[in-house]
């Protein structure tokens, strides 16, 4: 059976119409945009990865701080509300706070761009800290050798 | 020494000082913290017009396409030799302007596709979405047959290979059809029964 051409990296950045996922090729990576009936690739050759930049954003402060809220809300609504309800509302409580557990077990975001020589194009699919060191941890000896010849 | 853009701040686009290319650090506009993974090819200057040499000794080969000038690289995909100027390169492939043409038009050179169209998830969209508003399954459901077939000698997704949606818009559109076919000749025998 032939070896599949591409291997997916870890990482899944959700867009507006569609969602991003970058894939590892042996002397390219494909960064694949699918809007559910179509897909359109972008390849960065390694040959031409000049820097990858990872900026450490504050969404999951923003995100555990509205998820908590909403989940101390419901659990205030809980206390006060009578048996019946009082149960949907502790119920919808621990969803809310099962999500900022959840958030906050993911890590820091991040946001993360990837240079060549003509341009620098962002990686959506790249959205926590520790799916960037993932992902460099498996291309980052590919790039190097690939541009073995330079140094 | 090469003269290189400064790298950009990922979340606000802010050009980053040359200190933060070698340790870690905040951006200046932002303020968040901002790592940076740098390899050889920041300092490699960017590729000028390929010069071709001309021939200069007799017997030499020369290109295919400019008799004047001599070869550089041979096609990988019909063997002819090329120049500095006809070389093409695709990856860690050589080829000529002419293999590249034919390669896009019949779709066989991949690494120039920017996009696919995924037919399994168009056609099981047909042949699923329209059973919550039933009556339109008489014109969706042998759409979404007509879509499967079509899609299947296609290329699929360039990254997840396999043709189990088609397959499944197939069966579901069949499925459909036959629904309707039997639903038809039920309503025809009432419809001359009651007669």
């Amino acid at each position: 059976m032939a070896a599949k051409p591409y291997r997916r990296l870890p990482g899944r950045g959700r867009q507006t119409f569609g969602a991003s996922t970058l894939w590892e090729a042996d002397d390219h990576l494909l960064l694949v945009t699918s809007t559910g009936f179509s897909e359109s690739y972008r390849r960065f050759f390694y040959r031409d990865i000049g820097a990858i930049v990872v900026t450490r954003t504050r969404g999951m402060i923003i995100q555990l701080l509205i998820f908590g809220v909403i989940a101390l809300l419901f659990a205030v609504g809980a206390l006060a509300a009578w048996q019946a309800l009082a149960l949907v509302l502790w119920i919808l409580a621990g969803a809310f706070a099962l999500v900022s557990v959840i958030t906050l077990l993911l890590g820091p975001t991040c946001k993360c761009s990837l240079r060549t020589p003509v341009q620098t194009h962002p990686l959506p699919s790249i959205t926590r800290l520790r799916t960037a060191r993932k992902v460099l941890a498996r291309i980052t000896p590919r790039i190097e050798a690939a541009q073995a010849i330079l140094t | 020494m090469v003269q290189t853009e400064p790298l950009q701040c990922a979340k606000c686009l802010a050009a980053l000082p040359p200190e933060l290319h070698e340790h870690p650090g905040d951006c200046l506009r932002c303020g968040l913290p901002v790592e940076t993974h740098i390899f050889p090819a920041l300092g490699k200057p960017l590729g000028g017009s390929t010069q071709a040499q001309t021939v200069l000794v007799e017997g030499e080969s020369n290109c295919f396409y400019h008799e004047a000038n001599s070869a550089a690289a041979v096609c990988d995909a019909c063997g002819r030799f090329l120049c500095g100027l006809c070389d093409i390169e695709l990856g860690s492939r050589h080829v000529c302007p002419a293999c590249l043409s034919s390669g896009q038009q019949t779709g066989r050179v991949h690494n120039l596709e920017g996009s696919r169209a995924l037919w399994g998830q168009i056609a099981l969209a047909v042949a699923v979405l329209p059973i919550l508003f039933y009556p339109f399954l008489i014109f969706t459901a042998p759409t979404a047959l007509f879509l499967s077939i079509y899609g299947w000698r296609k290329p699929g997704s360039l990254v997840r290979g396999g043709k189990t949606r088609l397959v499944l818009a197939m069966i579901i559109a069949l499925l459909e059809i036959a629904g309707i076919v039997t639903a038809a000749v039920f309503f025809i025998r009432s419809f001359q029964d009651g007669r």
